[in-house]
């Protein structure tokens, strides 16, 4: 069952001759709940770290969660340090339960400059970092190995991903993906018509523009926006993704 | 009716006679798919034989490099092989450290599973179609696979292991059975195998008499005569095989393609302080120093890119027959039950005959303490049956029934890939069963 709101703000703030200036706001509350399974038992996904489960959201992460504390403050967190639970526990939705973006348009000098950008926001969900996990368990070279400086949650995270033994838990990769990001800036000029006829047109602009130019984020990982899996099944992790890349455009638009 | 009308039906009764013709014209039978209708045949229950055959080998040696199966696990955890690839789940189990929930090890389980339900789906289509125990050895091919996936679970896996049945499509969850229950319900199989089709000395009867004597020697010392009572005659050069073609991907050798092809997994050498030098003498960086009985080539490095890549001729190709039974083997139970009993003669006897069967093996001397016997022949155990999924189970028999320390006999000490080796002695039951069967779960993980 879905259930949540969608909606959509849309305000033309400056209606000015020389300045214009709209805004728009859409976005969405999600809260998705698997009601009756039947008397199908949990349905697993990468393992048993996503599952269907009644009462929870589909292709929710499971993990054994564990507590930790540094009892000798030596900066380094032992597996003696680390108590894991025997079974594993719902950590939280794969899929964003909160959804919001804000683009603005601004045009100046009566339409001559046009400035158009848009941030997205998504939160709620939770991202399992398996690049991280893979570098720490097979690569050996992730910091929180080596690194006295690292945080000691990260030190935490990696002495309960792998000396634990069978109470191994990978809860400390299941991330907060929730995120901000900057997805676009543009600038236009609008040339003169008379620039446009001397070309054989009626119109001609030229557009700066740049994408995915921020994210501000706590995901330790690359980019809390990717998936190594195609979404198969509610399967959502990061492994060795590549993520949305930044670029730059320069157009030129000719009209006839 | 105007015109247009008329040859708008003109033309779709044109196109229904077409569609008619072309119907019958392309209209093919298709060979090699079997329908589910079909398996009740005795085609359909050759099918499923074939299918139960390939479904072994991936569970005994592993496919194509997806799955690995019992010979690579059991290595991997005990000290024949270590992990030259990347998977951070094979780092585990090879660390002794695996969790409950490892993936890559529940997809292990699920194939060593299946294949066993493969087993007796073919076996109850055999029969269902006529086929008799006396007269049709498959049958008797097919109980020795049932037998020997319960021997396997009883080798790796801790006590306490499900086995499920599927009654007319339905699962049927079963409860955890001990490692004694497991070996009970082998040598049932391996008695089937033993009533049908026999014949003295044909493939299936010394088949089923390895692997129930086997069996019986994880059973105690109160079984080891009975063991050697069944051995007694097998030829010492007798092979149980899994069979393997590059006819498809999973048919393929695993062992050979894990090691060779894909290099993730390495023939270890002194692995983890107490690990037998499988690679030859010195530091087993020489292959001219090789074991004459465990020839080896170094090719690089692993997929890791990092781990040096020691290949074990002895692997074969990607479509060879791998044994999983020797009659090596048999030698070597009657040695340790001669042994046990108290006759060194004898079993120095049998262990050095077994040296004159390959050149270049010097005989063996008698080390006098019950302790390097002990350990002597171990390690004879281990270069004579290397690669044939027993290593594992070996060393949980000197803790089980030689009392010896776990730290004594498994990998030890400092992980080559960081970290220390953890406390595995055997395989888990993986969560995704638990998670599906409730309740069913490790009775008992000690050796």
């Amino acid at each position: 069952m879905n259930e949540g709101l969608e909606y959509l703000l849309d305000a033309q703030v400056l209606t000015g001759k020389k300045v214009k200036w709209d805004l728009t706001l859409s976005g969405s509350f999600l809260k998705n709940r698997l009601l009756n399974l039947g008397k199908q038992l949990p349905i697993l996904a990468n393992g048993v770290d996503q599952q269907h489960r009644e009462g929870f959201p589909l292709g929710g992460y499971w993990a054994r969660r564990y507590t930790y504390a540094d009892a000798n403050s030596d900066g380094i967190i032992a597996a003696t340090e680390v108590t894991a639970e025997d079974t594993l526990a719902y950590v939280g939705p794969s899929q964003p339960t909160r959804e919001l973006a804000l683009s603005s348009g601004i045009g100046l000098f009566g339409g001559r400059i046009q400035i158009n950008t848009q941030l997205d926001y998504r939160g709620g969900a939770r991202l399992y970092n398996l690049t991280e996990d893979f570098r720490c368990r097979s690569s050996q070279n992730c910091a929180a190995l080596y690194d006295v400086n690292a945080p000691i949650e990260e030190k935490a995270r990696v002495t309960a991903l792998r000396f634990l033994g069978a109470k191994n838990s990978r809860f400390g990769f299941m991330e907060n993906a929730d995120y901000i990001k900057w997805r676009e800036l543009s600038v236009t000029y609008n040339a003169p018509k008379k620039w446009a006829r001397a070309f054989g047109g009626d119109r001609l602009g030229i557009t700066l523009s740049g994408r995915n130019l921020a994210t501000w984020t706590k995901y330790t990982g690359i980019d809390p926006e990717v998936n190594g899996q195609g979404e198969a099944n509610f399967a959502q992790r990061d492994f060795l993704s590549l993520p949305a890349l930044r670029s730059y455009n320069i157009r030129l638009n000719l009209g006839f | 009716m105007s015109a247009h009308t008329v040859r708008i039906a003109a033309l779709a009764g044109l196109a229904a006679m077409a569609s008619g013709c072309l119907n019958d014209i392309v209209k093919v039978t298709e060979r090699d798919i079997i329908p589910p209708d079909a398996i009740t045949t005795a085609a359909g229950a050759s099918a499923l034989y074939a299918g139960a055959i390939r479904e072994f080998g991936i569970a005994i040696d592993g496919d194509n490099g997806g799955t690995e199966g019992q010979i690579l696990i059991g290595g991997m955890m005990s000290d024949e092989f270590f992990h030259s690839g990347t998977f951070s789940t094979r780092v585990d189990y090879d660390m002794r450290a695996a969790a409950l929930d490892n993936g890559t090890l529940a997809g292990v389980f699920r194939q060593l599973q299946n294949a066993r339900l493969e087993a007796k789906r073919a076996i109850g289509a055999l029969i269902a179609t006529g086929a008799s125990a006396a007269t049709d050895a498959r049958l008797g091919v097919m109980y020795n696979r049932v037998g020997a996936i319960y021997l396997y679970a009883a080798m790796n896996y801790c006590s306490g292991v499900p086995f499920s049945e599927l009654v007319n499509g339905e699962v049927q969850f079963g409860p955890s059975q001990t490692t004694a229950q497991m070996l009970t319900a082998a040598n049932a199989e391996f008695d089937r195998a033993l009533g049908a089709a026999a014949g003295t000395n044909n493939v299936n009867f010394n088949t089923a008499r390895l692997l129930k004597a086997r069996s019986l020697m994880l059973s105690g010392s109160t079984q080891y005569a009975a063991a050697v009572a069944l051995v007694t005659g097998i030829p010492t050069n007798f092979r149980a095989v899994s069979e393997h073609s590059i006819a498809a991907g999973p048919n393929e050798n695993g062992v050979f393609v894990f090691n060779h092809l894909s290099k993730r997994w390495s023939m270890a050498h002194l692995d983890g302080v107490n690990g037998l030098p499988f690679r030859g003498q010195g530091d087993g960086t020489n292959p001219a120093l090789a074991d004459p009985r465990l020839l080896w080539t170094r090719t690089g490095l692993g997929f890791d890119n990092t781990s040096p890549q020691y290949n074990w001729l002895g692997s074969g190709a990607r479509d060879a027959a791998l044994p999983f039974g020797k009659g090596e083997e048999a030698r070597l139970i009657e040695a340790e039950a001669a042994l046990a009993a108290g006759d060194a003669t004898t079993w120095l006897s049998k262990l050095n005959g077994l040296r004159t069967t390959v050149a270049g093996l010097a005989p063996l001397t008698d080390p006098v303490t019950p302790a390097a016997r002990i350990d002597l022949l171990f390690s004879e155990r281990g270069f004579w049956l290397y690669g044939t999924g027993v290593r594992l189970s070996d060393l949980r028999r000197l803790v089980r029934q030689y009392g010896r320390a776990a730290t004594a006999v498994f990998p030890n000490g400092p992980y080559r890939k960081g970290g220390n080796y953890g406390t595995d002695l055997n395989f888990p039951v993986p969560t995704q069963e638990e998670l599906q069967n409730p309740g069913a779960k490790c009775i008992d993980r000690n050796a």
